[in-house]
Protein backbone atom coordinates (compact mmCIF):
# COMPACT_ATOMS: atom_id res chain seq x y z
CA UNK A 1 0.00 0.00 0.00
CA UNK A 2 1.26 3.10 -0.97
CA UNK A 3 1.55 5.90 2.32
CA UNK A 4 -1.47 7.37 2.91
CA UNK A 5 0.53 11.18 2.19
CA UNK A 6 0.77 10.15 -1.38
CA UNK A 7 -2.70 9.31 -1.62
CA UNK A 8 -3.98 12.64 -0.69
CA UNK A 9 -1.62 14.21 -2.65
CA UNK A 10 -2.30 11.96 -5.99
CA UNK A 11 -6.38 12.97 -5.34
CA UNK A 12 -5.23 16.51 -5.40
CA UNK A 13 -6.50 17.54 -2.08
CA UNK A 14 -4.01 19.89 0.11
CA UNK A 15 -6.40 19.25 2.96
CA UNK A 16 -5.93 16.10 5.03
CA UNK A 17 -9.64 16.30 6.19
CA UNK A 18 -12.32 16.22 3.77
CA UNK A 19 -16.32 16.01 3.78
CA UNK A 20 -17.65 13.61 2.02
CA UNK A 21 -21.64 12.99 0.90
CA UNK A 22 -22.36 10.06 -0.47
CA UNK A 23 -25.86 8.67 -2.42
CA UNK A 24 -27.31 5.26 -3.15
CA UNK A 25 -30.30 4.54 -5.28
CA UNK A 26 -30.15 1.24 -7.36
CA UNK A 27 -32.50 -0.25 -5.13
CA UNK A 28 -35.91 0.15 -3.58
CA UNK A 29 -34.44 2.64 -0.78
CA UNK A 30 -32.38 5.65 -1.36
CA UNK A 31 -29.90 5.98 1.16
CA UNK A 32 -27.28 9.24 2.07
CA UNK A 33 -23.93 9.37 4.39
CA UNK A 34 -21.88 11.55 5.16
CA UNK A 35 -18.31 10.81 6.35
CA UNK A 36 -14.68 12.79 6.99
CA UNK A 37 -11.73 11.45 5.59
CA UNK A 38 -8.95 11.87 7.35
CA UNK A 39 -5.08 11.27 6.16
CA UNK A 40 -5.39 7.15 6.12
CA UNK A 41 -9.30 6.33 7.38
CA UNK A 42 -12.57 7.53 6.79
CA UNK A 43 -15.36 7.84 9.56
CA UNK A 44 -19.04 8.20 8.82
CA UNK A 45 -20.60 10.81 10.75
CA UNK A 46 -24.81 9.98 9.66
CA UNK A 47 -26.77 7.71 7.70
CA UNK A 48 -30.03 8.03 6.36
CA UNK A 49 -32.03 5.70 4.55
CA UNK A 50 -35.62 5.79 3.02
CA UNK A 51 -38.25 3.00 3.87
CA UNK A 52 -38.93 0.70 0.54
CA UNK A 53 -41.24 2.64 -1.02
CA UNK A 54 -39.81 3.52 -3.89
CA UNK A 55 -40.15 7.11 -3.77
CA UNK A 56 -36.70 7.88 -4.61
CA UNK A 57 -37.31 11.30 -6.45
CA UNK A 58 -39.34 12.57 -3.28
CA UNK A 59 -36.77 11.03 -0.32
CA UNK A 60 -33.66 11.57 -1.82
CA UNK A 61 -33.12 15.42 -1.18
CA UNK A 62 -34.57 15.26 2.60
CA UNK A 63 -32.60 12.75 2.69
CA UNK A 64 -29.92 14.60 2.18
CA UNK A 65 -30.79 17.21 4.20
CA UNK A 66 -31.40 14.94 7.17
CA UNK A 67 -27.71 13.50 7.02
CA UNK A 68 -26.45 16.65 6.94
CA UNK A 69 -28.59 17.94 9.92
CA UNK A 70 -26.89 14.76 11.87
CA UNK A 71 -23.91 15.32 10.82
CA UNK A 72 -23.63 18.72 11.87
CA UNK A 73 -22.73 19.91 8.59
CA UNK A 74 -23.76 22.00 5.79
CA UNK A 75 -23.52 21.13 1.95
CA UNK A 76 -21.14 23.94 1.33
CA UNK A 77 -18.80 22.30 3.65
CA UNK A 78 -18.84 19.01 1.61
CA UNK A 79 -15.87 18.30 -0.58
CA UNK A 80 -15.98 15.40 -2.60
CA UNK A 81 -19.14 13.54 -3.52
CA UNK A 82 -19.87 9.72 -4.20
CA UNK A 83 -22.42 7.67 -6.21
CA UNK A 84 -23.73 4.50 -6.49
CA UNK A 85 -23.40 3.95 -10.41
CA UNK A 86 -25.64 0.54 -10.38
CA UNK A 87 -26.57 -1.44 -11.89
CA UNK A 88 -30.02 -1.55 -10.20
CA UNK A 89 -33.24 0.25 -11.11
CA UNK A 90 -32.39 2.80 -14.19
CA UNK A 91 -35.63 5.27 -12.65
CA UNK A 92 -33.40 5.38 -9.00
CA UNK A 93 -30.30 5.77 -10.27
CA UNK A 94 -30.95 8.37 -12.47
CA UNK A 95 -32.30 10.25 -9.33
CA UNK A 96 -29.06 9.35 -7.52
CA UNK A 97 -27.02 10.57 -10.59
CA UNK A 98 -28.88 13.45 -11.46
CA UNK A 99 -28.75 14.45 -7.82
CA UNK A 100 -25.33 14.39 -7.58
CA UNK A 101 -24.31 15.83 -11.00
CA UNK A 102 -26.21 18.93 -9.78
CA UNK A 103 -24.62 18.89 -6.73
CA UNK A 104 -20.65 18.71 -8.17
CA UNK A 105 -21.63 21.43 -11.28
CA UNK A 106 -23.14 24.05 -8.32
CA UNK A 107 -20.50 23.49 -5.83
CA UNK A 108 -17.45 22.42 -8.43
CA UNK A 109 -16.93 19.01 -6.83
CA UNK A 110 -15.58 15.70 -7.85
CA UNK A 111 -17.25 12.40 -7.75
CA UNK A 112 -16.21 9.27 -7.15
CA UNK A 113 -18.48 6.41 -8.42
CA UNK A 114 -18.81 2.41 -7.11
CA UNK A 115 -20.71 0.07 -8.20
CA UNK A 116 -23.80 -0.90 -6.68
CA UNK A 117 -22.54 -4.87 -6.69
CA UNK A 118 -19.31 -3.83 -5.04
CA UNK A 119 -20.87 -1.80 -1.90
CA UNK A 120 -23.17 -5.18 -1.44
CA UNK A 121 -20.36 -7.25 -1.23
CA UNK A 122 -18.08 -5.19 0.58
CA UNK A 123 -19.83 -4.81 3.96
CA UNK A 124 -20.28 -8.51 4.23
CA UNK A 125 -16.56 -8.57 3.31
CA UNK A 126 -15.71 -11.41 0.85
CA UNK A 127 -13.06 -14.17 2.03
CA UNK A 128 -10.83 -17.04 0.02
CA UNK A 129 -13.09 -19.19 1.80
CA UNK A 130 -16.26 -17.39 1.63
CA UNK A 131 -16.30 -15.52 -1.16
CA UNK A 132 -19.91 -12.98 -2.15
CA UNK A 133 -22.06 -13.30 -4.79
CA UNK A 134 -24.11 -9.80 -5.28
CA UNK A 135 -27.41 -9.88 -6.99
CA UNK A 136 -29.35 -7.57 -7.45
CA UNK A 137 -33.17 -7.79 -8.89
CA UNK A 138 -33.27 -6.43 -12.55
CA UNK A 139 -36.85 -7.27 -13.20
CA UNK A 140 -38.39 -9.16 -16.33
CA UNK A 141 -37.05 -12.98 -13.98
CA UNK A 142 -33.74 -11.15 -14.77
CA UNK A 143 -30.81 -10.04 -12.08
CA UNK A 144 -27.69 -8.46 -12.05
CA UNK A 145 -24.71 -10.41 -10.51
CA UNK A 146 -21.33 -10.20 -9.42
CA UNK A 147 -18.96 -12.67 -7.33
CA UNK A 148 -16.36 -11.32 -5.56
CA UNK A 149 -12.67 -12.51 -3.54
CA UNK A 150 -10.83 -10.96 -1.20
CA UNK A 151 -9.02 -9.48 -4.00
CA UNK A 152 -11.93 -7.95 -5.82
CA UNK A 153 -14.64 -9.19 -8.33
CA UNK A 154 -14.36 -12.64 -9.67
CA UNK A 155 -15.33 -12.28 -13.45
CA UNK A 156 -17.32 -9.01 -14.66
CA UNK A 157 -20.47 -8.08 -13.72
CA UNK A 158 -23.48 -10.01 -15.35
CA UNK A 159 -26.99 -9.58 -16.39
CA UNK A 160 -29.53 -12.59 -17.23
CA UNK A 161 -32.25 -15.08 -15.87
CA UNK A 162 -31.69 -15.31 -12.51
CA UNK A 163 -32.26 -19.04 -13.46
CA UNK A 164 -29.25 -19.14 -15.33
CA UNK A 165 -26.79 -16.91 -12.94
CA UNK A 166 -27.79 -18.76 -9.63
CA UNK A 167 -26.28 -21.52 -10.53
CA UNK A 168 -22.71 -20.00 -11.52
CA UNK A 169 -22.24 -18.72 -7.86
CA UNK A 170 -19.34 -20.97 -6.54
CA UNK A 171 -20.80 -23.49 -3.78
CA UNK A 172 -18.46 -22.05 -1.24
CA UNK A 173 -20.13 -18.31 -1.27
CA UNK A 174 -22.93 -16.52 0.31
CA UNK A 175 -25.53 -14.92 -1.99
CA UNK A 176 -27.23 -11.10 -1.14
CA UNK A 177 -28.89 -8.18 -2.31
CA UNK A 178 -32.97 -8.01 -3.73
CA UNK A 179 -32.23 -10.01 -6.05
CA UNK A 180 -31.04 -13.00 -4.05
CA UNK A 181 -33.96 -12.55 -2.00
CA UNK A 182 -36.73 -12.29 -5.35
CA UNK A 183 -35.12 -15.56 -6.22
CA UNK A 184 -34.56 -17.02 -2.71
CA UNK A 185 -35.33 -20.52 -3.66
CA UNK A 186 -33.15 -20.26 -6.91
CA UNK A 187 -30.37 -19.11 -4.70
CA UNK A 188 -30.47 -20.96 -1.09
CA UNK A 189 -30.54 -23.89 -3.25
CA UNK A 190 -27.16 -23.80 -3.80
CA UNK A 191 -25.36 -21.19 -1.33
CA UNK A 192 -26.16 -19.25 2.18
CA UNK A 193 -28.14 -16.50 1.32
CA UNK A 194 -27.96 -13.23 3.78
CA UNK A 195 -31.41 -11.35 3.45
CA UNK A 196 -32.59 -7.78 3.56
CA UNK A 197 -29.17 -6.69 2.37
CA UNK A 198 -29.22 -3.17 0.53
CA UNK A 199 -26.21 -1.05 -1.12
CA UNK A 200 -25.21 0.70 2.17
CA UNK A 201 -24.37 4.62 1.92
CA UNK A 202 -21.98 3.95 4.03
CA UNK A 203 -20.16 1.60 2.54
CA UNK A 204 -20.01 3.48 -0.11
CA UNK A 205 -18.24 6.16 1.69
CA UNK A 206 -15.27 3.63 2.70
CA UNK A 207 -15.27 2.43 -0.99
CA UNK A 208 -14.87 5.68 -2.71
CA UNK A 209 -13.01 7.67 0.26
CA UNK A 210 -9.32 7.01 -0.80
CA UNK A 211 -10.41 6.76 -4.37
CA UNK A 212 -9.69 8.84 -7.86
CA UNK A 213 -12.73 11.34 -7.48
CA UNK A 214 -13.47 12.81 -11.11
CA UNK A 215 -14.95 15.17 -12.81
CA UNK A 216 -18.59 14.40 -12.57
CA UNK A 217 -19.47 13.84 -16.50
CA UNK A 218 -16.96 10.76 -16.52
CA UNK A 219 -18.78 9.22 -13.60
CA UNK A 220 -21.36 7.05 -15.80
CA UNK A 221 -24.33 5.16 -14.48
CA UNK A 222 -23.50 1.03 -15.04
CA UNK A 223 -26.96 0.02 -16.62
CA UNK A 224 -25.41 -2.99 -18.34
CA UNK A 225 -28.88 -3.40 -20.61
CA UNK A 226 -30.06 -1.36 -23.23
CA UNK A 227 -33.04 0.49 -23.22
CA UNK A 228 -36.38 -1.34 -23.90
CA UNK A 229 -37.62 0.16 -27.59
CA UNK A 230 -41.35 1.03 -26.18
CA UNK A 231 -42.64 3.95 -28.09
CA UNK A 232 -44.88 6.45 -26.00
CA UNK A 233 -46.43 7.72 -28.44
CA UNK A 234 -49.95 8.61 -26.11
CA UNK A 235 -47.48 10.76 -23.86
CA UNK A 236 -45.23 12.26 -26.81
CA UNK A 237 -45.94 16.30 -25.59
CA UNK A 238 -44.18 18.38 -27.78
CA UNK B 1 -34.47 36.07 -11.48
CA UNK B 2 -35.32 32.28 -11.88
CA UNK B 3 -33.62 29.17 -13.24
CA UNK B 4 -36.01 26.80 -14.75
CA UNK B 5 -35.53 22.95 -15.56
CA UNK B 6 -37.65 21.61 -18.70
CA UNK B 7 -37.17 17.60 -18.94
CA UNK B 8 -41.11 16.19 -19.06
CA UNK B 9 -40.48 14.36 -22.77
CA UNK B 10 -37.52 14.45 -25.50
CA UNK B 11 -36.25 18.31 -25.13
CA UNK B 12 -33.56 19.27 -22.28
CA UNK B 13 -34.33 22.55 -21.65
CA UNK B 14 -32.82 25.19 -18.79
CA UNK B 15 -33.67 28.88 -18.95
CA UNK B 16 -32.87 32.82 -16.63
CA UNK B 17 -35.54 34.32 -16.99
CA UNK B 18 -35.93 37.58 -14.86
CA UNK B 19 -39.65 39.29 -13.05
CA UNK B 20 -40.78 36.17 -14.91
CA UNK B 21 -41.13 38.11 -18.50
CA UNK B 22 -37.11 39.01 -19.36
CA UNK B 23 -36.14 35.90 -21.17
CA UNK B 24 -31.68 35.66 -20.24
CA UNK B 25 -31.36 32.45 -21.95
CA UNK B 26 -33.61 30.00 -23.42
CA UNK B 27 -31.37 26.64 -24.32
CA UNK B 28 -33.03 23.80 -25.67
CA UNK B 29 -31.48 20.32 -26.68
CA UNK B 30 -33.49 18.57 -28.91
CA UNK B 31 -33.36 14.83 -28.94
CA UNK B 32 -35.55 13.92 -31.55
CA UNK B 33 -32.44 12.38 -33.92
CA UNK B 34 -32.23 10.02 -30.97
CA UNK B 35 -35.73 9.21 -31.40
CA UNK B 36 -36.20 9.24 -35.45
CA UNK B 37 -34.99 5.57 -35.86
CA UNK B 38 -37.75 4.22 -33.70
CA UNK B 39 -40.24 6.44 -34.80
CA UNK B 40 -41.82 7.83 -31.60
CA UNK B 41 -39.96 9.28 -28.18
CA UNK B 42 -38.68 5.75 -26.17
CA UNK B 43 -38.86 7.03 -22.48
CA UNK B 44 -35.56 4.74 -21.60
CA UNK B 45 -33.76 6.81 -24.31
CA UNK B 46 -34.99 9.81 -23.46
CA UNK B 47 -34.02 9.82 -19.54
CA UNK B 48 -30.74 8.45 -20.54
CA UNK B 49 -30.08 11.26 -21.98
CA UNK B 50 -31.92 13.90 -20.21
CA UNK B 51 -28.84 12.49 -17.84
CA UNK B 52 -26.32 13.31 -19.53
CA UNK B 53 -27.67 16.69 -21.03
CA UNK B 54 -29.11 18.13 -18.10
CA UNK B 55 -25.87 19.78 -16.75
CA UNK B 56 -24.29 20.82 -19.98
CA UNK B 57 -27.50 22.50 -20.69
CA UNK B 58 -27.44 24.41 -17.15
CA UNK B 59 -24.24 25.22 -17.07
CA UNK B 60 -24.75 27.19 -21.09
CA UNK B 61 -27.98 28.93 -19.89
CA UNK B 62 -26.36 30.48 -16.63
CA UNK B 63 -23.76 31.59 -19.19
CA UNK B 64 -25.61 32.82 -22.21
CA UNK B 65 -27.74 34.59 -19.67
CA UNK B 66 -24.22 35.83 -17.94
CA UNK B 67 -25.51 35.42 -13.92
CA UNK B 68 -23.60 33.74 -11.52
CA UNK B 69 -26.29 31.51 -9.09
CA UNK B 70 -25.80 34.32 -6.11
CA UNK B 71 -27.99 36.60 -9.13
CA UNK B 72 -30.90 33.78 -8.98
CA UNK B 73 -33.86 33.62 -6.45
CA UNK B 74 -35.02 30.51 -7.27
CA UNK B 75 -34.59 27.24 -9.19
CA UNK B 76 -37.69 25.30 -10.69
CA UNK B 77 -38.52 22.47 -12.60
CA UNK B 78 -41.56 20.80 -14.68
CA UNK B 79 -43.10 18.17 -11.96
CA UNK B 80 -45.59 17.26 -14.49
CA UNK B 81 -47.32 15.95 -16.58
CA UNK B 82 -44.52 13.77 -18.79
CA UNK B 83 -42.32 10.94 -18.73
CA UNK B 84 -42.11 9.86 -15.40
CA UNK B 85 -38.01 8.66 -16.05
CA UNK B 86 -37.90 12.00 -17.81
CA UNK B 87 -39.23 14.29 -15.37
CA UNK B 88 -37.22 13.34 -12.42
CA UNK B 89 -34.38 14.06 -13.86
CA UNK B 90 -35.19 17.85 -14.03
CA UNK B 91 -36.37 17.96 -10.65
CA UNK B 92 -33.82 16.23 -8.85
CA UNK B 93 -31.14 18.39 -10.33
CA UNK B 94 -32.88 21.41 -9.64
CA UNK B 95 -33.74 20.56 -6.36
CA UNK B 96 -29.90 19.63 -5.85
CA UNK B 97 -29.34 23.02 -6.54
CA UNK B 98 -31.61 24.64 -4.43
CA UNK B 99 -30.09 22.98 -2.02
CA UNK B 100 -26.75 23.90 -3.05
CA UNK B 101 -27.01 27.62 -4.25
CA UNK B 102 -29.72 28.08 -0.52
CA UNK B 103 -32.68 28.77 -3.03
CA UNK B 104 -36.49 28.22 -3.15
CA UNK B 105 -37.60 25.01 -5.31
CA UNK B 106 -40.28 25.80 -7.27
CA UNK B 107 -42.15 22.37 -9.32
CA UNK B 108 -44.10 23.53 -12.42
CA UNK B 109 -47.20 22.10 -14.19
CA UNK B 110 -46.15 21.53 -17.30
CA UNK B 111 -49.20 22.85 -19.08
CA UNK B 112 -49.46 26.12 -17.05
CA UNK B 113 -46.43 26.65 -18.76
CA UNK B 114 -47.61 26.87 -22.07
CA UNK B 115 -50.23 28.89 -20.75
CA UNK B 116 -47.43 31.50 -19.49
CA UNK B 117 -45.53 31.10 -22.97
CA UNK B 118 -48.24 33.42 -24.30
CA UNK B 119 -47.77 36.01 -21.23
CA UNK B 120 -44.08 35.93 -21.84
CA UNK B 121 -44.11 37.20 -25.34
CA UNK B 122 -47.33 39.55 -24.95
CA UNK B 123 -47.45 40.77 -20.49
CA UNK B 124 -50.42 43.03 -21.58
CA UNK B 125 -52.04 40.13 -23.36
CA UNK B 126 -56.05 41.18 -23.27
CA UNK B 127 -58.26 38.86 -20.72
CA UNK B 128 -59.75 36.62 -21.07
CA UNK B 129 -58.05 34.59 -23.11
CA UNK B 130 -58.57 31.02 -24.27
CA UNK B 131 -55.63 29.10 -25.84
CA UNK B 132 -55.68 26.49 -28.39
CA UNK B 133 -52.80 23.97 -26.78
CA UNK B 134 -51.77 21.58 -29.40
CA UNK B 135 -49.09 18.81 -28.96
CA UNK B 136 -48.24 14.97 -29.71
CA UNK B 137 -49.62 14.96 -26.09
CA UNK B 138 -52.60 17.27 -25.81
CA UNK B 139 -55.16 18.93 -27.83
CA UNK B 140 -56.96 21.15 -25.26
CA UNK B 141 -58.81 24.31 -25.51
CA UNK B 142 -58.68 26.10 -22.60
CA UNK B 143 -59.94 29.64 -20.87
CA UNK B 144 -57.46 31.59 -19.10
CA UNK B 145 -59.10 34.55 -16.76
CA UNK B 146 -56.10 35.47 -15.48
CA UNK B 147 -53.06 33.43 -14.36
CA UNK B 148 -53.48 30.92 -12.42
CA UNK B 149 -57.47 30.67 -13.46
CA UNK B 150 -58.03 28.00 -15.62
CA UNK B 151 -60.95 26.77 -17.40
CA UNK B 152 -61.18 23.54 -19.60
CA UNK B 153 -63.32 24.05 -22.31
CA UNK B 154 -62.55 20.72 -25.02
CA UNK B 155 -60.11 18.26 -25.44
CA UNK B 156 -58.99 15.38 -27.54
CA UNK B 157 -61.86 12.23 -27.59
CA UNK B 158 -58.82 10.48 -28.69
CA UNK B 159 -55.49 11.44 -30.37
CA UNK B 160 -53.82 14.76 -30.02
CA UNK B 161 -53.38 16.50 -33.31
CA UNK B 162 -49.50 15.60 -32.95
CA UNK B 163 -50.54 12.23 -32.59
CA UNK B 164 -52.62 12.50 -35.83
CA UNK B 165 -49.66 14.22 -37.69
CA UNK B 166 -47.47 11.20 -36.64
CA UNK B 167 -49.58 8.50 -37.64
CA UNK B 168 -50.39 9.67 -40.72
CA UNK B 169 -46.80 10.79 -41.32
CA UNK B 170 -46.06 7.32 -40.63
CA UNK B 171 -48.84 5.80 -42.65
CA UNK B 172 -47.40 7.86 -45.83
CA UNK B 173 -43.87 6.66 -44.97
CA UNK B 174 -42.49 10.18 -44.60
CA UNK B 175 -40.86 9.23 -41.18
CA UNK B 176 -40.76 10.72 -37.45
CA UNK B 177 -41.41 13.27 -36.56
CA UNK B 178 -44.25 13.85 -38.46
CA UNK B 179 -45.46 17.01 -37.59
CA UNK B 180 -42.61 19.41 -39.50
CA UNK B 181 -42.38 16.52 -42.02
CA UNK B 182 -45.78 17.31 -43.02
CA UNK B 183 -45.56 20.34 -42.76
CA UNK B 184 -42.48 20.78 -45.32
CA UNK B 185 -44.15 18.16 -47.92
CA UNK B 186 -47.72 20.32 -47.87
CA UNK B 187 -46.31 23.40 -49.33
CA UNK B 188 -45.52 21.61 -52.49
CA UNK B 189 -49.05 19.85 -52.34
CA UNK B 190 -52.95 21.18 -53.56
CA UNK B 191 -54.38 21.49 -50.14
CA UNK B 192 -57.54 21.50 -51.84
CA UNK B 193 -57.25 18.45 -54.27
CA UNK B 194 -58.63 16.01 -51.32
CA UNK B 195 -61.06 17.54 -49.14
CA UNK B 196 -60.64 14.97 -45.79
CA UNK B 197 -63.50 14.59 -43.45
CA UNK B 198 -63.32 17.57 -40.12
CA UNK B 199 -63.65 15.48 -37.02
CA UNK B 200 -66.77 16.89 -34.77
CA UNK B 201 -66.55 19.88 -36.77
CA UNK B 202 -69.94 21.76 -35.85
CA UNK B 203 -70.27 19.76 -32.65
CA UNK B 204 -68.82 21.62 -29.42
CA UNK B 205 -65.24 22.19 -28.41
CA UNK B 206 -64.54 18.66 -28.35
CA UNK B 207 -61.61 17.29 -30.62
CA UNK B 208 -61.62 13.83 -32.61
CA UNK B 209 -58.61 12.89 -34.54
CA UNK B 210 -58.93 9.11 -35.02
CA UNK B 211 -61.32 9.52 -37.81
CA UNK B 212 -59.21 11.97 -39.94
CA UNK B 213 -56.16 9.85 -39.76
CA UNK B 214 -58.74 6.35 -41.24
CA UNK B 215 -60.09 9.06 -43.54
CA UNK B 216 -56.40 8.83 -44.91
CA UNK B 217 -55.61 5.24 -45.18
CA UNK B 218 -59.23 4.51 -46.40
CA UNK B 219 -58.38 6.97 -49.27
CA UNK B 220 -55.29 5.62 -50.34
CA UNK B 221 -56.45 2.38 -50.04
CA UNK B 222 -58.72 3.96 -52.97
CA UNK B 223 -56.19 5.80 -54.79
CA UNK B 224 -52.79 4.11 -54.35
CA UNK B 225 -51.28 6.48 -56.61
CA UNK B 226 -52.11 9.70 -54.87
CA UNK B 227 -49.63 12.23 -54.44
CA UNK B 228 -47.93 12.32 -51.01
CA UNK B 229 -47.55 16.12 -50.69
CA UNK B 230 -51.72 16.43 -51.84
CA UNK B 231 -52.34 14.02 -49.06
CA UNK B 232 -50.38 15.70 -47.00
CA UNK B 233 -51.89 19.03 -47.44
CA UNK B 234 -55.45 17.98 -47.80
CA UNK B 235 -54.69 16.37 -43.94
CA UNK B 236 -52.81 19.46 -42.65
CA UNK B 237 -55.78 21.48 -44.29
CA UNK B 238 -58.38 19.15 -42.31
CA UNK B 239 -56.89 19.43 -38.74
CA UNK B 240 -56.17 23.17 -39.45
CA UNK B 241 -59.75 23.63 -40.23
CA UNK B 242 -60.95 21.94 -37.08
CA UNK B 243 -58.69 23.60 -34.49
CA UNK B 244 -59.13 26.82 -35.73
CA UNK B 245 -62.87 26.94 -36.01
CA UNK B 246 -62.47 25.54 -32.13
CA UNK B 247 -61.06 28.16 -30.82
CA UNK B 248 -62.82 30.66 -32.38
CA UNK B 249 -66.27 29.07 -31.05
CA UNK B 250 -64.72 28.64 -27.35
CA UNK B 251 -63.54 32.44 -27.73
CA UNK B 252 -67.03 33.04 -28.57
CA UNK B 253 -68.36 31.28 -26.26
CA UNK B 254 -66.81 32.54 -23.58
CA UNK B 255 -66.15 35.99 -24.64
CA UNK B 256 -62.72 35.89 -24.81
CA UNK B 257 -60.81 38.82 -25.59
CA UNK B 258 -57.96 37.26 -27.47
CA UNK B 259 -56.93 34.03 -28.85
CA UNK B 260 -53.37 32.06 -28.28
CA UNK B 261 -51.76 29.42 -30.01
CA UNK B 262 -49.26 26.93 -27.59
CA UNK B 263 -47.53 23.97 -27.53
CA UNK B 264 -45.34 21.80 -30.13
CA UNK B 265 -48.03 22.06 -32.88
CA UNK B 266 -48.00 25.20 -32.54
CA UNK B 267 -45.17 25.11 -34.94
CA UNK B 268 -46.97 24.06 -37.81
CA UNK B 269 -47.13 27.42 -40.39
CA UNK B 270 -50.06 26.78 -42.11
CA UNK B 271 -51.90 26.28 -38.21
CA UNK B 272 -50.05 29.77 -37.54
CA UNK B 273 -51.01 31.57 -40.79
CA UNK B 274 -54.55 30.25 -40.83
CA UNK B 275 -55.33 30.80 -36.90
CA UNK B 276 -53.95 34.59 -36.80
CA UNK B 277 -56.26 35.44 -40.23
CA UNK B 278 -59.38 33.97 -38.97
CA UNK B 279 -59.28 35.48 -35.56
CA UNK B 280 -57.94 38.50 -36.55
CA UNK B 281 -61.19 38.67 -38.97
CA UNK B 282 -63.30 38.00 -35.82
CA UNK B 283 -62.31 40.84 -34.62
CA UNK B 284 -60.32 39.70 -31.98
CA UNK B 285 -55.97 39.10 -30.69
CA UNK B 286 -54.44 36.66 -32.22
CA UNK B 287 -51.10 35.83 -30.16
CA UNK B 288 -49.29 33.42 -32.08
CA UNK B 289 -45.87 32.92 -29.76
CA UNK B 290 -43.10 32.73 -31.72
CA UNK B 291 -41.80 28.98 -32.68
CA UNK B 292 -39.62 28.67 -29.92
CA UNK B 293 -41.80 29.89 -27.08
CA UNK B 294 -44.75 27.15 -28.71
CA UNK B 295 -42.35 24.21 -28.27
CA UNK B 296 -41.20 22.76 -25.10
CA UNK B 297 -38.90 24.98 -23.16
CA UNK B 298 -37.52 26.01 -19.82
CA UNK B 299 -38.41 29.55 -20.37
CA UNK B 300 -42.72 29.12 -20.13
CA UNK B 301 -41.34 27.11 -16.91
CA UNK B 302 -39.76 30.16 -15.38
CA UNK B 303 -42.55 32.27 -16.12
CA UNK B 304 -44.99 30.29 -14.60
CA UNK B 305 -42.95 29.34 -11.65
CA UNK B 306 -41.95 33.04 -10.97
CA UNK B 307 -46.21 33.86 -10.70
CA UNK B 308 -46.48 30.17 -8.42
CA UNK B 309 -43.51 31.36 -5.91
CA UNK B 310 -45.17 34.79 -5.63
CA UNK B 311 -48.50 33.80 -5.01
CA UNK B 312 -47.83 30.11 -3.55
CA UNK B 313 -44.62 30.05 -2.33
CA UNK B 314 -42.15 27.83 -2.72
CA UNK B 315 -42.52 23.74 -3.39
CA UNK B 316 -41.35 21.49 -0.38
CA UNK B 317 -38.63 19.41 -0.90
CA UNK B 318 -40.43 15.63 -0.90
CA UNK B 319 -42.56 16.72 -3.93
CA UNK B 320 -41.58 14.05 -6.49
CA UNK B 321 -42.70 13.82 -10.09
CA UNK B 322 -46.38 13.55 -10.90
CA UNK B 323 -46.81 12.19 -14.35
CA UNK B 324 -50.09 12.71 -14.86
CA UNK B 325 -50.50 15.97 -13.28
CA UNK B 326 -53.53 17.43 -14.42
CA UNK B 327 -54.21 21.76 -14.46
CA UNK B 328 -57.98 21.52 -14.52
ZN1 LIG C 1 -45.35 20.71 -24.04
Amino acid sequence: MEPAGERIARLGFRLVVVLILGITSSTARVGVAVGRIETDSVTVLAETTSSDDRRHAEDATPLMLEALNLAGVTVQDIGRLAVDVGPGRFTGLRVGFSTVRALAFALDLPVTGVSSLEVLAAEQGPTAQVPVASVIDARRSEVFQQVYGPDGPVGPPLVGPALDLAPTVPGNAVALGDGADRYLTLYSDRVAVVSGREPSPSWLLRLAAFRPALDAANVEPLYLRDPDVQINIRTRHA
Amino acid sequence: MILAIETSCDETAAAVVRDGREVLSNVVSSQVDLHAEFGGVVPEVASRAHLDLIVPVVRQALAEADVRPADLTAVAATHGPGLVGALLVGVSAAKALSVAWNLPYVGVNHMEGHLFATLLERPDLPLPAVVLLVSGGHTLLVEMREPGRYRLLGSTVDDAAGEAFDKVARYLGLGYPGGPLIDRLAVTGDRTAIRFPRGLLNEGLDFSFSGMKTAVVNYVRKHPDADNADLSAGFQEAVVDVLVTKALRAAESVGAASVCLGGGVAANSRLREVFAERITEAGLTALVPARSFCTDNAAMIAAAASWRLANDGPTPLDDGADPSLRLL
